[in-house]
């Protein structure tokens, strides 16, 4: 019997002895049972298991359970509290969660990416190693090479007091390339004369132990009258656009060459240039000697533009976006920890609240 | 007992409108943490329910208050179950007036009955006893609140949290478990209610 019985038999047996079941299974039900001795004999059986646990007799409580003042003073006001603040607990935490990974997820885009400020502060970038604010030593602020030439002192002055904060120690000098569309970023004077032949170089960086340190007598090296074409040696970067340069005038001296990186750094961090020199201008620009300041305390990445070369403001830019994303994405992983911590803490508590 | 009254006076703290509440369901409450736990720590278990039902009565969204009880009283057993697993102990049996151990408490028992109906009753209890110890914590619960406390179904699925059908399921499963388990008391069970007794036409 027990074996051509189903669970499914059972339960409508202990349906129907307590009149739980609809009425048309009901009746179906009781047609089963007219032709079924099994099932009529399990439904028998079952129905004197029900009465038995019926009669069991009931215990009288052994006292009042009444409460008392004492006995409550303080009605749970922190649990209620808490499991109250639940949702908004639990909101707030998927909140900073979908913030968080948003900014990650737009730190990590191509469009992101792109823009020389998130180029230079990424990891693999050597100049990580000492923040990038040497640049301004170059050209300063928009400053084109022509008037840097014509007046080299200011920015001679300007790299020499970062070189007092933070001496040369001397290394080979590297000389980065960044690039970003209308970042300000470029080498070029604002009326473009000393614009694009000049822009083809990245400042040389002295960033202490770190790879990117320029020797001393890479100064004395520095040619004054910076060569504005590309030749055989042009970096990558440069080949990108070899018909803008036309200028074959050749590159003196032992020490970096704004806008032609050393064979070692060749092919090093250039993709991110983006843009480059959209004519060939004539080269009689002449490279300031303060541009290529070896002794600048940090890297300096001069960025090309349409507008030529300039090596300030980029460091600044770094320093402004990257750290406070970093910063906005510490403190949003921060606070979707606690509050998520809270909710749990709150359902937790409140998991056991009838109704 | 105007019910929605009382418990909305409680929620405003007068505690005498919510002990009018607790006399009314503290039989029933205690019934069930006896049959749930036996009756070690029914009561101080009772008590722990109704203390958090007071304490928690602004979660109370209506309905049967019964059940809400019910559902205050099922998680302190599981709770109190949670506990002796984790600290297990050997239990003491009430002592009788000769200072002896007695193997369950008669004396708390309803004692509207004759001796022999009285003698019969406690054979009984303690079968039934045993067999819902046999039972799992859900099972039991259900078992219990239908058929010795009386719910009906939809005042379990409150009490429980869960819905009829889980509610149907248990109950069945838990009166077959209780049936094989009474047939082995079959000698302590009133004679009219033995099991293997023939099936009448």
């Amino acid at each position: 019997m027990k074996a051509r019985l189903s669970t499914r038999d059972y339960e409508q047996i202990s349906a129907y002895l307590d009149g739980q079941l609809p009425a048309g299974e009901r009746a179906r039900f009781e047609t089963r049972i007219n032709a079924d001795a099994d099932l009529r004999k399990a439904m028998e059986e079952m129905g004197r298991t029900r009465a038995l646990l019926r009669m069991a007799p009931h215990r009288r409580a052994p006292r009042n359970f009444t409460l008392t003042r004492a006995m409550i003073p303080v009605r749970a006001e922190s649990k209620r509290f808490s499991w109250g603040f639940f949702p908004a607990l639990s909101f707030a935490s998927a909140l900073a969660t979908l913030v968080l990974i948003a900014t990650i997820f737009l730190q990590q885009s191509p469009m992101m990416s792109a823009q020389p400020n998130f180029a230079s502060s990424d990891s693999s970038l050597p100049q990580n190693a000492a923040p990038l604010q040497g640049v301004q030593a170059a050209p300063s602020a928009g400053r084109g090479a022509t008037s840097a030439a014509a007046n080299p002192e200011p920015t001679a002055n300007v790299a020499g007091s970062q070189a007092k904060s933070q001496p040369n120690t001397g290394g080979a000098p590297v000389i980065t390339w960044g690039g970003g569309p209308a970042t300000g970023m470029g080498g070029g004077s604002a009326d473009g004369i000393g614009g694009a032949p000049l822009g083809m170089g990245g400042g040389p960086s002295s960033a202490g132990n770190g790879p990117l340190v320029v020797p001393p007598e890479g100064i004395e090296t520095l040619p004054t009258q910076l060569p504005t074409q590309a030749t055989a040696d042009t970096p990558p970067m440069l080949s990108a656009a070899p018909s803008t340069v036309n200028d074959t005038a050749p590159i003196t001296g032992t020490g970096p060459i704004l806008g032609v990186p050393q064979d070692a750094q060749t092919g090093k961090y250039l993709e991110p240039l983006p843009t480059f020199i959209p004519t060939p201008t004539p080269s009689k620009s002449t490279l300031p000697a303060s541009t290529l300041m070896p002794t600048q305390p940090e890297a300096a990445t001069l960025i090309v533009t349409p507008e030529g070369v300039s090596g300030s403001a980029k460091e600044d830019g770094v320093d402004r976006s990257a750290t406070p994303l970093l910063i906005a994405q510490i403190t949003l992983a921060l606070v979707a920890l606690m509050t998520g911590a809270a909710a749990f803490l709150a359902w937790r508590r409140g998991r056991r609240m009838p109704f | 007992m105007d019910e929605v009254l009382l418990v909305n006076r409680a929620r405003q703290g007068e505690l005498e409108a919510f002990n009018q509440l607790v006399l009314a369901y503290q039989d029933m409450a205690y019934n069930l943490a006896v049959r749930m736990l036996g009756d070690e720590d029914a009561a101080d278990v009772t008590q722990v329910a109704f203390l958090s039902a007071y304490r928690s009565l602004d979660a109370f969204r209506g309905g049967s208050f019964k059940s809400w009880v019910m559902r205050m009283v099922t998680n302190a057993c599981y709770d109190e179950l949670r506990r002796r697993k984790r600290r297990p102990t050997i239990p003491l049996e009430p002592m009788n007036d000769e200072d002896e151990e007695v193997e369950s408490p008669t004396w708390l028992e309803d004692t509207s009955h004759s001796p022999e109906e009285e003698l019969e009753r406690g054979e009984l209890d303690r079968a039934i006893q045993s067999c819902l110890a046999g039972l799992s914590e859900d099972f039991r619960a259900v078992v219990v609140m239908v058929d010795i406390e009386g719910l009906d179904y939809q005042e379990v699925a409150d009490a429980i949290g869960k819905p009829l059908g889980t509610v149907k399921s248990r109950l069945a499963r838990a009166r077959l478990k209780l049936r094989d388990c009474l047939r082995s008391f079959e000698e302590l069970l009133p004679s009219g209610e033995r099991l293997d007794r023939e099936v009448k036409p």
